[in-house]
């Protein structure tokens, strides 16, 4: 936040002579903005004084000192371990439970390399707000004018910062089926949502099962699995007096957006053969069995894979509704 | 006199540059290694013996190298009777198959059949390697 004395530069600068009404101490703060002494001698002067003083001030509230930046979400908010684990071991029982109803041609479960994705973003935003009226004169009269700074809740400044974060687990499906060391058996202490049941299984039966109907493959299957918080706040505070009313604001949110996203890439076909490349020669030599020469089938694989997950971040994308 | 001296055959095998690991020896990376051949060289010989020697230098020479190999040969014409090109092993071999053969007539003279002959005297094509014995080892 603005420190008090840069709030009382801000002050001495746009009045040196401190002759204004809108005197702000260096020892105090903002609460005493623009609190003009109980007075029926104002001019116009004084207040376009006021008026200067009062947008230094937001000037250096909005100069970013006072920008905030979101922590990412701490373990008990985003259990990463146990998501993870509970998201392979349901992959695992989903898988092993498709082999046998699903043809090869059309779903190999053994033939996958299963990504997934946690996507955490943290986005918090904070918006102060003050804003004043005055009357002049401030008492009496039948004529008198109203100055009024700031329409509505007065003038606000948004100090807004996102974290994001992502990272990436790979999955061979074929040893994912076998991996028996998975502690699959053992209740997530955690309540988070993304350690509940995410209806993988049901969601690649069904794709499975329509194939066995209408022909075709399943190609890159994907899933994802979002968690939405929000918290939102606000509060104001008015202090009405003859002259006028000092108006201050603060509202802000903190919102918490978890994406877990599987995506399903198929792996190449790859024969393993040997071949002998060396004659066994004589005496001393040893035999020759060499593998295929290592191919670029694995990063063509991966760039797969990385826009496979492209491709299912823009299809979740949604437009903002009003 | 020979139709041909005594050739040394040698076949030249390329693969690409790839991680070795420290200490790991010639003959476990060309268990491993995609070669491709190269190209070939003959080199006619003396004598069986020093095409013997001379390949054995050439596989001594090519053992620090990680992206060649060398495969050798002796070819040996049929009129050349030597122990590496017709070892001593082969030679015994052929004593005992007489022996037998001998033995079989005196023992069944009735219904003993002559084998066909065996002939020894056939051109050679002797593979050398790092474990074939040096010629001029005992001789020196």
């Amino acid at each position: 936040m603005l420190p008090a004395a840069a709030w009382a530069e801000a002050s001495r600068l746009s009045d040196p002579n401190n002759t204004a009404l809108c005197s702000i101490p260096a020892t105090d703060s903002r609460k005493k903005l623009c609190d003009a002494p109980y007075s029926g001698g104002h001019s116009w002067g004084a207040a376009m004084a006021c008026v200067a003083r009062f947008a230094t001030g937001i000037v250096c509230l909005l100069t970013g000192g006072c920008a905030i930046l979101p922590d990412m979400p701490p373990d008990w908010a985003l259990p990463v371990q146990e998501i993870v684990l509970h998201t392979a071991c349901e992959l695992q029982f989903a898988l092993n439970a498709l082999q046998p109803i699903s043809d090869p041609k059309r779903f190999d479960p053994t033939a996958w390399t299963i990504k997934v994705t946690l996507n955490p973003k943290a986005d918090a935003d904070i918006q102060p707000g003050a804003g004043l009226t005055r009357r002049f004169p401030a008492t009496g009269g039948t004529s008198f004018s109203n100055l009024v700074i700031g329409p509505g809740n007065g003038v606000t400044a948004e100090m807004k910062g996102s974290h994001y974060g992502s990272v990436d687990f790979k999955f061979d499906s074929g040893a994912l089926m076998k991996d028996a060391g998975l502690p699959c058996d053992t209740a997530a202490p955690s309540y988070h949502t993304l350690t509940k049941h995410l209806g993988i299984q049901d969601w690649l039966f069904r794709a499975v099962d329509t194939t066995r109907v209408a022909g075709g493959s399943v190609d890159n299957p994907g899933f994802t699995a979002d968690v939405f918080i929000k918290f939102n706040g606000t509060g104001s505070w008015t202090y009405t007096f003859p002259p006028g009313a000092n108006l201050l604001t603060l509202s802000g949110y903190y919102q918490l957006e978890e994406s877990l996203t599987i995506t399903f890439t198929a792996k190449p076909v790859k024969d393993t053969f040997k071949v002998v490349t060396l004659p066994r020669g004589g005496k001393g030599f040893g035999p020759n069995y060499a593998s295929p020469p290592p191919s670029t089938f694995s990063v063509l694989q991966d760039q797969s894979a990385s826009l496979q997950q492209i491709r299912q971040q823009l299809q979740n994308l949604r437009i903002p509704t009003q | 006199m020979a139709s041909f001296p005594t050739t040394l055959l040698i076949l030249y095998f390329v693969t690409t540059p790839a991680h070795i690991s420290p200490g790991e020896k010639k003959k476990v990376q060309e268990i491993n290694a995609n070669w491709t051949l190269q190209t070939t060289s003959q080199l006619q010989t003396e004598d069986p013996d020093s095409c013997v020697w001379l390949g054995k230098k050439m596989i001594k020479e090519f053992e620090p190298v990680n992206t060649s190999t060398i495969r050798l040969y002796c070819i040996c014409p049929k009129e050349v009777v030597n122990d590496v090109c017709f070892n001593k092993q082969e030679k015994k071999l052929a004593k005992d198959r007489k022996a037998a053969i001998e033995e079989d007539k005196r023992n069944h003279k009735e219904s003993f059949v002559e084998p066909k002959e065996v002939k020894t005297d056939s051109p050679r094509f002797l593979p050398i390697g790092p474990d074939t014995p040096d010629p001029f080892a005992t001789k020196r």
